[in-house]
């Protein structure tokens, strides 16, 4: 994986109306030498399409309005089944901590708390883009067992 | 390193991995696409350019739409700058076409210019025909009209759609010469604003011509005795399409009629094979020149001007030409 190249998907789940945070950390990522790729409201079809056309290397869902646990439940299994299994998934915005370890728990790779300063999230990345992938999940899943 | 998958279940993650491999200059993705160059050839390429905040993104968005309704499928490839000082990007063209996120017969792939080094027009290219071979018949490339790269993006395209909004400037501007030349059909898009008339009046220096029963005002005539029609747009509200897509459809009809086309597709051929051999006589001298220690000593001694590098060039061609010479000479003995 070329460190200088990396692509990002930055979404919103439908209605999740929110733009200074998400634009905020889209600027973050790029000044971090990212390739940001904005897509704002999408259902969970239209964030995989995104996913899946844009060939991205992360996908970075920030979360508003909620509802973090229900997109994950369905988002995950969605883009495993359009053959996507080698992505890093970073969720962040107004994510109450207890949920954290749930999400993990679901495939979210890391989940970042508000006010954090951008390099966190984009240092993350670089350390664990193409290291960490979808396909752990699944693995998780079934040594849980 | 992401593998390249060929599975018909899931064509778009074929063609995405398929320009991705292209992207990073892979030898994988160059012998699956040395396939599919007998699938090229059918698709009607649309490239639209303009200054950046005039509309661009939102007029693909409404072209989808608009071709869409008339049953094509539709390729989008949308080009934005990547930041000169830390490399990275943001590819804002996908927010606007949010509309046809899950349509399956619309792909649309957001690039970043990568500087003028990245070799971003020879990925576009080969984009195009990835989308044309996998079936798309209308392919859409979206270019901020400023600089080399987006100039030559915009020239592998049947026709360009010249974006501009009013308020670009008076008559005078539009008369000077570069990128108003390069425009098949000027769109003058936000025509809700104040001044839409004027501008569009500044732009026509002919008298209106017909296309079909509708007359549309002229501005002027290119190389190919084309004559440019201007039409007003509101992508926002999404008036105007229909004349802005029964025009282009005129002008790929023209380029039929004048066998234009073909003269398009090899121009455009010819240009791409230059291309990828300079580049390739150029990473195999590089290569070679890593682990020659002839060729190192003689590179030396163009560093301090012992030779000076024409007439090390023009040696190197000199050599070209006897092993060339060499090699007909052996064949006929």
């Amino acid at each position: 994986m070329s460190e200088q190249h990396i692509k990002v998907l930055v979404a919103k789940k439908k209605i999740d109306v929110h733009g200074r945070g998400s634009k905020l950390i889209a600027q973050e990522l790029r000044d971090a030498g990212m390739e940001v790729v904005y897509f704002r409201f999408g259902t969970v079809d239209d964030i995989v399409n995104a996913v899946v056309q844009e060939d991205v290397d992360v996908l970075a869902l920030s979360i508003f309005t909620s509802g973090h646990l229900a997109i994950t439940q369905k988002l995950i299994p969605a883009l495993k089944a359009r053959g996507v299994d080698d992505l890093l998934l970073v969720m962040g915005g107004c994510i109450p901590e207890v949920d954290f370890d749930a999400l993990r728990g679901l495939g979210a790779h890391e989940v970042f708390l508000p006010g954090l300063p951008g390099e966190v999230v984009a240092d993350y990345i670089k350390q664990n883009v193409g290291k960490r992938s979808l396909a752990e999940t699944g693995k998780l899943a079934a040594a849980a067992q | 390193m992401k593998p390249f998958v060929a599975t018909t279940e899931h064509p778009d993650r074929a063609i995405s991995r398929l320009i991705s491999l292209l992207e990073r200059g892979q030898q994988e993705g160059v012998q699956r696409i040395k396939k599919l160059y007998p699938h090229c050839g059918r698709a009607h390429v649309i490239g639209i350019t303009g200054p950046p905040g005039s509309g661009k993104s939102c007029l693909v968005s409404a072209l989808i739409g608009a071709f869409r309704a008339r049953g094509k499928s539709v390729g989008v490839l949308a080009v934005d700058p990547s930041s000169p000082f830390t490399g990275g990007a943001i590819l804002g063209d996908r927010d606007r076409m949010g509309a046809f996120a899950a349509d399956p017969e619309v792909f649309i792939r957001s690039f970043a210019t990568r500087g003028s080094s990245g070799g971003l027009a020879a990925v576009v290219n080969d984009a195009v025909d990835v989308l044309d071979a996998f079936g798309k018949e209308v392919i859409l490339v979206e270019t901020v009209g400023v600089g080399q790269i987006e100039l030559d993006i915009a020239q592998l395209a049947h026709t360009v759609l010249l974006v501009l909004v009013p308020g670009y400037g008076d008559s005078l501007q539009a008369m000077k010469a570069g990128i108003m030349e390069i425009g098949d059909v000027l769109v003058m898009n936000k025509a809700d604003q104040p001044g839409a008339d004027r501008a569009v009046n500044d732009l026509c220096f002919q008298h209106p011509l017909k296309f079909g029963a509708t007359e549309y005002k002229c501005s002027r005539y290119n190389a190919q005795h084309w004559g440019v029609p201007v039409v007003k747009t509101c992508a926002l509200k999404n008036t105007g399409l229909d004349d802005l897509v029964f025009l282009a459809s005129e002008h790929y009809a023209f380029l039929q009629r004048q066998d234009l086309l073909s003269e398009k597709n090899r121009q455009r051929r010819k240009k791409q094979f230059l291309d990828i051999l300079s580049h390739s006589i150029r990473n195999s001298f590089l290569t070679v020149l890593k682990t020659d220690p002839d060729l190192q000593r003689w590179t030396s001694k163009i560093e301090t001007l012992d030779i000076d590098p024409y007439t090390a060039a023009e040696k190197v061609i000199q050599f070209i030409q006897f092993a060339r010479e060499a090699a007909v000479n052996t064949k006929h003995s």
